[in-house]
């Protein structure tokens, strides 16, 4: 490595080092400063204990000292950085950054620093709760999960096992994702499981399978500590994954050779720390990106023998339409297209003609395209919910993919795309796990008879349990519900009544079926305020667990403290339901210690040797995780090439082993600019576009019980473009009124704030649950990956 | 009857003697703690002792890096300064100008209710006493509090924006951790650590 992110300050070593060469004698380390602790312990106890004036909110040094450390990843977002969790009399009463990890290296951020908090708001729940005569009343955990149990059993009893489902979260840990897995399709028999990362990766997974035949990033977080040039494609990294961003600040102190390109609609903390900005018009991401392809090519700029050795060209179905509710879409297929074909198709993607359409300069685009040929330069792609969030999301991530595949810039230190993750096990557990609807663990797929053949081998089932059919995404499960299809639905650490597209379509509907809903959670919320039970859940450290960040990299911690009342983790609730539902025997381990371990182990044996191998339980109780896949006891930093990852064989250079029916080739497609299917228009003048802000982390349920967080960001705003303002004669903090086609919503402006967006454009935080802005979003989504897209609608805007 | 009279007595008496042996107490060391006083006033901006400080002041400019322009030097109002609205303000300079995300770590806070009550409770450290003066106490006192992004210690304890409070008697000398431990090192020593 060529440059370290922070100086790591061995305090103890320099520490013990000086004084070892002062006295001149050498003795044990460990030894020495156990004297010498000894010796202040003692000289300060006496006049603390015989002279102390303590107030009664004081502790004393010593006192401290009883505060058990022990690392745990953050429960917030997927960049996965690890924490010291200090706890004392069973409480955690501290937090600090863990330099032993090497994702944050002692750093955290806002939210990652007051984690100790999220678990003491006083409104949380302690006992089950059941709805009777309409109000939610605490009840035994008994009574409850014995009416859970019979209300499913009835259910599939008269409608059959599709008419229930589980929902469930990147928020859950591996065990829980696993347990709730092995219930639906290996016990009930239904796909009927899909979790919230179906909102925020989706379209990410299939412009990852669509490419290189297999899921998630190739490199590695230590590509932001090497690369030349960083290319934000709509992500707001300084406020949505902080502590990577201030890896990159560090990377451009120490080498001002770094530069910074932010391609996005409005000016954010990231645009302020960037080199270059280009703002775009919303959609016009698919036109920058076949622009910077067409320079490449088009000046014969293009890594030939990469290009010749490890990709293949394809073509597909377009005009695939938005996945609108009543809307026919058209069958999606693709097929071989040849290098001349692929080049034909960029030729209309001129300088002049993108332009026109994306509203950025010909000279920036042009900039942009020659970072990415010059092969002097490490350059690194990186988005998230700008380009997942998209009605063509698995095209745009394609077309990214396509750029660094036409340089040969991938899967090499300091080079490559890297998508990044909002949730802590997004990757960990939704993807890998594989609780979506056609999932199977480790990347295996239900439609594909021998992985359904290996799934109900190893977990000794009837041959056939498991449906050949995937059931219904995110959405299509949420419109079952409100339609009364589904009508049994357990909902598990996510909020879907704040974070599901057009959601008053969603509620009324759920409101006048009355399908019987489970949810599991810490603290009330929209959810649960439509819960028939609520089983009160067991949450980050209160229980042991796993989780999976962006980079392929699995961490585990350990229970450390106990969680309240009648709480458990989601994976003992899917385990005693389901044996109560008769599918015991799936599930042999009988502590939450040995399910914690037992899940594990047990999904471990699906990941070896299909390149997803993650390391022992044992061994992740020792590390600050490690990135798979794990062989012989060795993470793998980057895969898909010779030398780092140990798939890729002697004498191939670069291998896409995902893609063996292409000859391990990666695919470079063709994919056209297609507008999105709500413009702005005379009635609807004004872009919507919705997102994340620095305090808050998803729906604000955790975050906003922390007094510095929510004092710091209290309610939502709606962000405006300063000339839009002074047309609609409207000052900060003034009251405005958004309108879409499905809702409305007032909320106060912020004008010149700490992000501007471009004029015709509003951006307002998705976080305040009060302040609802799926209200108006649309329920578009992109018909390969089925992610919606709440970053384009359109609004009227109204002085409130 | 008796045994609950009784009872009552002798709680009362006890109550008596509790309530005098702490009003001794605190006659005994009416002195003013200004390292207490100022670990109290450190803690409001904190979440816990460790956690990054909250922004006590409205933001002027809302760009990232103008935090820079004053916490790099640092300023000592003066007492009158109408920029401010409370007098007094000092303008702290920061112990790791290095990490310029500022917005990162640090929020400012706005006058506004609590969304829902925590029960989150801490502490702090900040307890070396006041009677342990330069020469007099037994060992050096070990560094009351964390030193992760803040290594530098002369920045908070000697600068011109030190806290008179926390600027150590003896003035400048090389290598504060010569003779001041670190807390990590003694939770190696307890075993609680890594």
């Amino acid at each position: 490595m060529k440059k370290e992110f922070k100086k790591d300050t061995e305090i103890n070593n320099s520490f013990a080092d000086k004084l070892d060469n002062l006295i001149q004698t050498k003795i044990d380390r460990k030894n020495f400063l156990k004297k010498i602790g000894t010796a202040y312990a003692v000289a300060l106890a006496g006049p603390l204990i015989f002279n102390s004036c303590k107030e009664s909110d004081e502790e004393t040094f010593l006192d401290k000292l009883s505060i058990k450390w022990e690392k745990a990843p953050c429960r917030f977002c997927g960049v996965g950085c690890s924490a010291m969790v200090g706890v004392r009399d069973g409480k955690i009463v501290a937090i600090a950054g863990d330099r032993k990890s090497s994702v944050n290296k002692g750093l955290l951020c806002i939210k990652g620093y007051h984690l100790g908090e999220i678990l003491y708001g006083e409104d949380r729940f302690h006992n089950a709760l059941i709805r009777k005569n309409g109000k939610l009343v605490e009840s035994p955990l008994e009574e409850a999960l014995t009416l859970v149990a019979s209300r499913f059993k009835e259910s599939i009893a008269a409608n059959g096992a599709d008419s229930v489902a589980i929902y469930g979260s990147g928020q859950w840990t591996i065990q829980d994702g696993y347990s709730a897995l092995k219930l639906m399709k290996g016990g009930i028999g239904t796909n009927n499981i899909e979790a919230n990362a179906r909102l925020c990766m989706a379209s990410a997974v299939t412009g990852f399978m669509t490419t290189f035949g297999k899921d998630e990033p190739m490199g590695c977080y230590d590509d932001l500590d090497i690369g030349d040039v960083f290319v934000f494609w709509g992500n707001n990294m300084a406020e949505t994954h902080p502590v990577l961003f201030s890896r990159i600040m560090e990377n451009k102190r120490i080498n001002p050779k770094v530069q910074l390109v932010d391609i996005t609609v409005r000016q954010t903390r990231t645009s302020d720390s960037s080199d270059m900005v280009l703002y775009f018009n919303p959609q016009s991401d698919l036109a920058i990106a076949n622009a910077i392809a067409r320079e490449i090519v088009y000046n014969n700029r293009y890594n030939h023998s990469f290009v010749e050795n490890h990709t293949f060209f394809k073509s597909g179905t377009t005009n695939i339409g938005f996945g609108l509710e009543g809307v026919a879409e058209p069958a999606i297929t693709d097929k071989k297209n040849s290098f001349e074909q692929y080049k034909k198709s960029l030729d209309m993607y001129t300088l002049e003609y993108v332009q026109k359409i994306s509203g950025v300069s010909a000279e920036k685009i042009q900039k942009l395209a020659s970072y990415y040929a010059d092969p002097n330069i490490k350059i690194v792609s990186l988005w998230c919910m700008g380009m997942n969030q998209h009605t063509r999301g698995t095209w745009i991530n394609n077309l990214v993919y396509n750029i660094h595949l036409l340089t040969g810039k991938i899967s090499q230190p300091g080079n490559g795309p890297f998508s990044l993750t909002g949730q802590p096990s997004a990757c960990g557990t939704v993807r890998e796990v594989g609780t979506l609807t056609h999932g199977l663990p480790a990347g295996r797929n239900v439609k594909n008879p021998e992985d359904r053949a290996f799934t109900e081998n190893l977990w000794g089932i009837k041959s056939g349990t498991i449906p050949a059919k995937p059931s219904a995404h995110t959405i299509a499960m949420f419109r079952k519900l409100k339609d009364g299809k589904i009508k049994a639905i357990m909902i598990q650490t996510t909020n879907p009544m704040v974070t599901l597209p057009d959601r008053d379509k969603f509620l009324k509907g759920i409101q006048k079926n009355k399908p019987f809903i489970v949810v599991c959670d810490v603290y009330p919320t929209p959810t649960t305020e439509i819960a028939d039970v609520v089983l009160p859940a067991a949450m980050w450290v209160e229980r042991a667990g796993c989780f999976g960040n962006s980079e392929r990299r699995t961490q585990q911690w350990n229970k450390m403290v106990e969680a309240p009342g009648d709480s458990h983790p989601d994976s003992w609730y899917n385990i005693e339901i389901g044996r109560r539902l008769g599918f015991g025997n799936l599930f042999p381990w009988k502590t939450e210690e040995e399910q914690a371990e037992g899940l594990y182990e047990e999904y471990r044996k699906f990941t070896i040797g299909v390149g997803k191998d993650i390391a022992p339980y044992k061994r992740l109780q020792k590390e600050r995780g490690m990135r798979w896949p794990v062989v012989n006891g060795k993470e793998t930093l980057w895969r898909y090439r010779e030398g780092s990852d140990p798939y890729v064989h002697k004498g191939e250079g670069f291998s896409f082993y995902g893609n063996k029916i292409l000859g391990n080739r990666a695919v470079i497609w063709e994919r056209p600019y297609e507008a999105p299917p709500e413009v702005p228009d005379s009635e609807y003048p004004f872009w919507l576009c919705t997102g994340r802000v620095i305090e808050h982390w998803h729906t604000g349920s955790m975050t906003r019980r922390v007094e510095q967080i929510h004092k710091a960001m209290p309610h939502a705003y709606v962000e405006l473009n300063k000339d839009d303002a002074k047309n609609l004669k409207i000052k900060n903090g003034d009251d405005v009124k958004l309108t879409s086609r499905r809702g409305s919503l007032v909320l106060p402006a912020m004008i010149d704030g700490r992000a501007k967006p471009k004029k015709g454009l509003v951006f307002v935080p998705f976080f305040d649950e009060s302040l609802l802005i799926n209200k108006l979003t649309l329920d578009a989504h992109c018909p390969i990956s089925k992610q919606p897209d709440y970053k384009k609608c359109s609004v009227k805007v109204e002085r409130g | 009857m008796l045994k609950l009279l009784k009872k009552i007595i002798f709680k009362t008496i006890f109550k008596t003697i509790l309530f005098f042996v702490v009003f001794l107490l605190s006659f005994h060391c009416g002195e003013k703690n200004e390292r207490a006083d100022f670990a109290s006033k450190r803690l409001k901006l904190r979440a816990y002792e460790g956690a990054p400080p909250v922004i006590p002041h409205t933001i002027l400019k809302s760009g990232t890096h103008y935090c820079l322009s004053c916490h790099t030097k640092g300023i000592v109002f003066e007492k009158d300064a109408e920029v401010w609205s409370k007098k007094n303000m000092v303008a702290k300079i920061t112990p790791h100008p290095e990490w310029v995300n500022c917005f990162q770590c640090h929020v400012p806070q706005q006058d506004t209710g609590l969304f829902h009550k925590n029960k989150f409770k801490t502490f702090h450290l900040a307890h070396v006493k006041k009677n342990i003066k330069s020469g007099e106490e037994p060992a050096p006192p070990p560094m009351p509090h964390q030193v992760e992004n803040r290594e530098k210690c002369i920045i908070c304890h000697l600068s011109k924006t030190a806290d008179p409070s926390i600027v150590p008697k003896h003035g400048m000398r090389d290598g504060c951790e010569m003779c001041h431990l670190p807390p990590e090192s003694l939770d190696i020593y307890l075993g609680d650590g890594e």
